[in-house]
């Protein structure tokens, strides 16, 4: 099998690999400059573990990617009409504050503004038996008791499990407004704030239903993991997908070839006209750190460079530095993966997401925005190269 | 690297010549005496067994390490339907597993994957509720 070459090339779809944000920025964008684009993964990977802000921190990427900087807004822009067409950024972007207004929520602390903007008299659910973690931390407003959920199933669980156990039985709204009902009775209050556990994919409806059936606004605080906003987030982006119809496929890439360029599934080599690494770091499995710190699917290089065993450098050759954290894949303007003398892999292999070095995600708080405006560029790269390449 | 760096010390040398001794003498009876086996692994499962210290098969050990792979988010317990909320707890922590296969809940549903495609780091799910059973039982005997 040759290099796909003509006709043939036009007509390979690009491969997505990952379906986090990243990879569904890119493949959305992807299909909406008309680009023939599948995505395979096997599991939503870190975008479960969102906390609902967007960590957009454009300093953090001013600083190490400046390509993802210049781009950020026109990303966001479309990530945001992208998800509002579809009636999906409800609750996503921005927390609804007591007076039914948004309030935007671009780092996960925010939260706390969002429980600075009730005043102080409004009640704050405690949802027995997990309590309400940011009433103990605000001390304003009144805690308020509240008995829900009934099923022993979900108890010492966590509000993710009573989020979805609300979505998922159509009789519970009423029990849970009922049990609220109970709670507030003879008392007066602005507004309620609830833990984060209306519905997954319902969450607006929901909240709208519960406030009329209590004539005061109703709000949500978020929540440490599992973080109900996460699957809030995942729901999001698959209905993005399928709304799009993007092709997605489950399925586990044991590594990517450059020649032919193709991904290796199973004993399968599925070939493409471009390739997408949208795999995230070491929780996913973009990178690796044993039995060395790499990047499984195509050994590409690492920069900044660590040592290949970090933790046994750290124990036996003093300080560690702490680049681990930092190291991923590098990248050039058009967000193509860089081999070991500093080009391109390939120049139809691009990294993007959380995969990329150069910033450390857990401090700078910049995963998410790295993610779109990464993904975002690297699709528009490929999609104006598809649109030359056909016209030649 | 390894157990022959740093400093030898005369407690060390004497240490490793005690190996060395214990070493040579197990030979010479394995190959004079024709004893096979002194009973090493029945002495060390009657010390070690009831703190969880059973051998393990290759495939157990694989096992184990796909299960450390958990990082806690819980994400497996809040799409469970199974009235059980400590899925986490069971990937680890294997001496406990006797006490554990007593709580378990039933098999899960044969059809349901939630928790396995939904765990962030991959971890096999499904696998844990035979393996604390297969090694509670293990441990108990």
């Amino acid at each position: 099998m040759g290099a796909p070459t003509g006709e043939q090339a036009v007509t390979l779809p690009v491969l997505v690999i990952g379906a986090g944000l990243a990879g569904t920025v890119a493949a959305a964008r992807l299909q909406a400059r008309g680009v023939p684009v599948r995505v395979l993964a096997d599991r939503p990977g870190a975008t479960l573990l969102h906390g609902g802000g967007w960590q957009l921190g454009p300093d953090a990427l001013r600083e190490s990617h400046p390509a993802a900087e210049a781009a950020l807004d026109d990303a966001l822009d479309f990530v945001r009409i992208g998800l509002e067409s579809l009636a999906l950024t409800e609750g996503l972007f921005d927390l609804p504050d007591v007076e039914g207004a948004r309030r935007a929520c671009e780092l996960a602390p925010a939260t706390h503004a969002v429980v600075d903007g009730f005043g102080k008299g409004h009640a704050v659910a405690d949802l027995s038996p997990l309590g309400h973690p940011f009433a103990a931390m605000q001390g304003r407003g009144t805690v308020v008791t509240v008995e829900w959920p009934p099923y022993p199933d979900v108890f010492g669980r966590s509000f993710a499990a009573m989020a979805h156990r609300l979505e998922a039985d159509p009789t519970e709204p009423a029990r849970l407004i009922e049990a609220l009902k109970r709670a507030l009775k003879g008392t007066r209050h602005d507004a309620l704030l609830l833990p984060p556990v209306l519905g997954i994919s319902r969450t607006e409806a929901l909240r709208r239903q519960v406030a009329a059936a209590l004539g005061i606004p109703v709000g949500e605080a978020l929540d440490a993991l599992p973080s109900t906003p996460g699957f809030r987030l995942h729901a999001a982006l698959t209905a993005w997908l399928n709304a799009a119809r993007v092709p997605m496929q489950t399925a586990r890439v044991a590594s990517i070839s450059l020649d032919p360029l193709g991904v290796q599934v199973g004993d399968l080599l599925v070939p493409a006209r471009a390739i997408v690494l949208a795999t995230g770091r070491y929780l996913t499995g973009g990178l690796t750190m044993h039995p060395a710190v790499r990047e499984p699917l195509a050994d590409l290089p690492l920069t900044p460079s660590v040592p290949t065993n970090p933790l046994w450098h750290a124990r036996t050759d003093g300080p560690y530095d702490g680049r681990v954290f930092e190291t991923g894949v590098g990248h050039d303007p058009g967000f193509r993966a860089l081999g070991l003398d500093g080009r391109p892999v390939h120049p139809h292999v691009y990294a993007v997401g959380d995969l990329l070095g150069g910033g450390d995600t857990l401090t700078q708080a910049s995963a998410s925005g790295m993610c779109i405006a990464s993904a975002w560029v690297a699709a528009t790269t490929i999609a104006d190269g598809f649109a030359t390449g056909e016209k030649t | 690297m390894g157990v022959l760096s740093g400093p030898w010390t005369w407690k060390r040398f004497r240490s490793f010549a005690y190996l060395a001794i214990a070493f040579n003498r197990r030979q010479a009876r394995r190959l004079f005496l024709g004893r096979k086996d002194d009973g090493g692994v029945e002495r060390f499962l009657e010390n070690f067994a009831a703190e969880g210290m059973a051998p393990l098969s290759a495939g157990e050990t694989e096992l184990i390490f796909s299960l450390s792979k958990c990082t806690y988010c819980g994400i497996c317990e809040a799409v469970c339907p199974l009235p059980v909320d400590r899925w986490p707890a069971f990937s680890r922590a294997l001496e406990h597993a006797r006490f554990a296969a007593e709580d378990l809940p039933p098999s899960c549903p044969p059809e349901c994957r939630q928790c396995e495609t939904l765990c962030p780091t991959g971890v096999p799910l499904r696998e844990i509720p035979a393996f604390v059973r297969r090694s509670g039982a293990a441990r108990r005997a």
